[in-house]
């Protein structure tokens, strides 16, 4: 048998309750509420279809089921394994259902990167090139709708309805935020290295995979979300570098301007290929911000954790630990202007 | 433990730090109800994202590729040092105890909050 004739399956299922599936016929099971991942059968049919087609019948070396978080997820682990056993037996991928997962960049990329061959079931059009092409497409239409977004928030806070639309989304998001800046940190010193040694952003993806460090929300490491990261490993590096300079600045009433103008003299790296300016000096402001205030609740985290296990350790109520507090003349509340 | 002891010299430093630390004015107000309610959101992430890669940068980090480098020798950013710090000391007691206070103290914010604008507005309206 070629190895064209190897085939590696990959279904994509929902997870549904037993009682879900037996519902209409009324029958009370022992295994109601349990949860099962379903595959469509008309995923089935499709795979099947394909079998039927191919002369010789090709042989299904393995099958993989994923049941993704939703399409929106960046964990696609199921898929990593199909890739791997399909390039390891050099078997061709067949993609019972694809569906609308071209949107999902991480999906794409996972499998634009295998370089493995690979056959869409509900869409046998869909190759490399294609599946490049439809990934691209995604990624400006992201970009149109998130600048839709913004411009609609901003016609929000202006117009009527919450002002503080634009406030409120950055404030729920902030722990979020945070993490990834923080993530970046974590990240640097590995970045370091492979830049010592001048390893390409490609090269980087390759050997975080194979070290073992995974994604931020675990898995394997697709371009595009390096590339993410490695912005805010070049943001936090400069924020610590040029934090000071910007303090000094900023004290002496410079304009945005002024400082790009002070940062373009005294030959700063700039965060983009272009030179300083008021859009790069304000993105600079607000990380070293951002900074500041990581460092400050962790620290205050760090200082009360002593507090709270010495409190518990004397049974002391959370009103007796709040009066405590007050005492000690901490500011529990704030107060109206 | 008795209640009313007196609270030992290092503890009595920590909530020194603090009083101090909520007073920075960091964050938009300087007061603890502020501060608890921006720890607690922030560390149940911290904990899902941060610490697996803590224990990940540990063992990467200790390779030939990486010369054999830990943590202590790896110049970590001070964001990344303190959240080893906390994770060493954090239980999930730790956690619920300042979900607790951060809740409390917001619920005594929002009376006085709202007592302090009924003053207010008291003082300003026209008589």
């Amino acid at each position: 048998m070629t190895e064209s004739h190897k085939l590696v399956v990959y279904y994509i299922a929902q997870q549904a309750k037993t009682n879900q599936l037996i519902g209409d016929n009324n029958i009370h099971s022992i295994f109601n509420n349990r949860m099962v991942n379903i595959v469509s059968e008309s995923q089935k049919q499709a795979v099947d279809s394909y079998l039927n087609q191919q002369e010789p019948r090709p042989e299904i070396i393995d099958t993989f089921i994923e049941v993704p978080e939703n399409r929106r997820t960046t964990k696609w682990p199921q898929l990593e394994r199909a890739v791997d056993a399909a390039k390891l037996s050099g078997a061709l991928l067949v993609i019972a259902e694809l569906g609308t997962l071209t949107n999902n960049e991480y999906f794409a990329q996972l499998l634009l990167e295998s370089s493995v061959n690979f056959y869409c079931c509900d869409q046998p059009f869909v190759n490399h090139t294609i599946l490049e092409a439809l990934y691209k497409h995604a990624q400006v239409q992201r970009k149109l709708h998130g600048k839709l977004i913004r411009e609609g928030l901003k016609m929000t806070s202006a117009k009527s309805g919450n002002p503080n639309a634009a406030e409120v989304i950055s404030k729920v998001n902030k722990p979020k935020i945070d993490t990834a800046i923080v993530f970046a940190f974590l990240l640097q010193p590995i970045i370091s290295d492979y830049r010592r040694k001048g390893y390409s952003q490609r090269q980087m993806v390759k050997a975080l995979n194979e070290e073992g460090f995974t994604a931020p929300e675990g898995g394997k490491w697709v371009l595009s979300q390096l590339q993410k990261v490695l912005d805010r490993v070049k943001l936090n590096e400069i924020a610590l570098q040029a934090g000071h300079v910007f303090s000094e600045l900023s004290e002496k009433q410079y304009s945005y301007s002024q400082i790009a103008e002070e940062f373009r003299n005294q030959n700063i790296i700039s965060l983009k290929r272009t030179p300083w300016d008021e859009a790069q000096v304000k993105k600079l402001e607000d990380r070293i911000k951002q900074i500041q205030e990581i460092t400050h609740i962790n620290q205050l985290v760090l200082s009360l954790l002593p507090i709270v296990k010495e409190f518990r350790t004397r049974n002391l109520t959370i009103q007796e630990m709040l009066d405590i507090f007050e005492e000690k003349n901490i500011t529990i509340k704030e107060h109206v202007a | 433990m008795s209640q009313q002891e007196p609270l030992p010299d290092h503890i009595l430093e920590c909530i020194e730090n603090l009083r101090n630390q909520v007073n920075e004015e960091i964050l938009e107000q300087a007061s603890l109800e502020v501060a608890l309610e921006s720890a607690v959101k922030h560390l149940p992430v911290y904990l899902k994202v941060v610490k697996s890669h803590i224990e990940q940068l540990s063992r990467v980090l200790n390779t030939e590729q990486h010369n054999h480098k830990t943590l202590e020798t790896a110049d970590l950013a001070q964001p990344v040092r303190q959240l080893m710090s906390i994770f060493k000391e954090l239980s999930d007691d730790d956690l619920l105890t300042m979900e607790q206070l951060a809740s409390l103290s917001k619920i005594q914010g929002t009376v006085v909050r709202t007592t302090q604008e009924d003053h207010v507005q008291s003082q300003t309206a026209p008589s």
